[in-house]
């Protein structure tokens, strides 16, 4: 398994987990959820909302939530039809 | 030599439609992995992409070569003089055939061994490539190394079928089972002409079982 399919592997599962939360989620969540430093999950972050996967949001106390565009979504399932092709082929 | 003259008058013209279809599917899973190997970074797609590749670049220069000694064989039939040249279009394309094809399968043979050594590539590739060019019945021993290399690559998928009991990987095992036995049926057609007819009717349907894969991961 290269670094690269984790780096992607990860992108994938912290869109799947804003998904799941109705498309909105706080950054704390994902960084539990993706069990991922507080330093690796902005990292994260910031390559997601450079993709447009996702884009920030900002209450009026600055507390930051992250949500899920259409871009990320057509990610999502294209990554799903990208596992199934290599499970096909027993390309893991 | 050619394969062309493996087919029985009936099926002549049909096989290329045939090879065109599957440099068709070929290519389109070749550019797929390929896809995958740049978003994902899995090294073993790339190699099965470029796998396809050589097996797609196969099929077309067949289909290509089968078309000229066909159409020329059919025009220029009486002139003597033109069969030198349908022999050295025949001469080419089988050998570009046989070693795009081989070097396709060694590729997907070296996927299905998950061997992280090139150089088991290099050394079942040149053996491979040697083996046919210096044999005495070149399309023969061709088909002979395609049936035993493509058993092996059957019986991975197979494996991983019985490993991950889905419909995904039920339709790859019984495509490259297929794809094993229509070369298998390929290599009796030398002696036996309708044997090349079923060899193209299997390769068909290992083809579109590869088809009904694509439709299920991409729905």
């Amino acid at each position: 398994m290269s670094g690269k399919r984790d780096r992607i592997t990860i992108m994938s599962d912290i869109l799947e987990f804003i998904r799941d939360k109705n498309g909105k989620a706080k950054p704390t969540h994902i960084m539990y959820k993706a069990n991922l430093s507080n330093e690796m999950l902005y990292d994260y972050l910031k390559e997601l909302l450079e993709k447009k996967f996702i884009v920030e949001h900002k209450d009026k106390n600055e507390r930051r939530t992250y949500s899920i565009t259409e871009k990320g979504y057509k990610f999502l399932s294209d990554y799903k039809q990208m596992k199934g092709f290599l499970a096909s082929y027993d390309l893991n | 030599m050619s394969t062309i003259f493996m087919s029985p008058n009936w099926f002549l013209g049909y096989d290329v439609i045939f090879e065109l279809f599957f440099f068709i599917i070929s290519m389109v899973i070749a550019f797929y992995a390929l896809k995958v190997y740049h978003a994902t970074g899995q090294k073993l797609a790339q190699y099965f992409g470029f796998g396809f590749l050589l097996v797609a670049a196969a099929y077309l220069i067949q289909s290509i070569s089968n078309y000229l000694v066909y159409s020329k064989l059919n025009s220029q039939i009486c002139q003597l003089a033109n069969l030198s040249s349908v022999a050295t279009v025949d001469a080419i394309g089988t050998y570009a055939y046989m070693l795009l094809m081989i070097s396709g399968f060694v590729v997907l043979l070296f996927v299905s061994l998950k061997s992280d050594k090139k150089r088991t590539l290099w050394i079942i590739l040149l053996t491979s490539i040697i083996a046919i060019m210096l044999s005495k019945n070149s399309l023969y021993t061709f088909y002979l190394l395609s049936s035993i290399y493509l058993a092996f690559i059957a019986w991975h998928f197979v494996e991983n079928y019985l490993k991950n009991k889905q419909l995904l990987t039920l339709t790859v095992a019984l495509a490259f089972i297929f794809l094993w036995f229509g070369t298998f049926h390929f290599l009796i057609s030398v002696d036996h002409e309708l044997f090349y007819v079923i060899g193209h009717i299997l390769s068909f349907c290992a083809y579109v079982m590869i088809l009904i894969n694509w439709y299920l991961v991409k729905k």
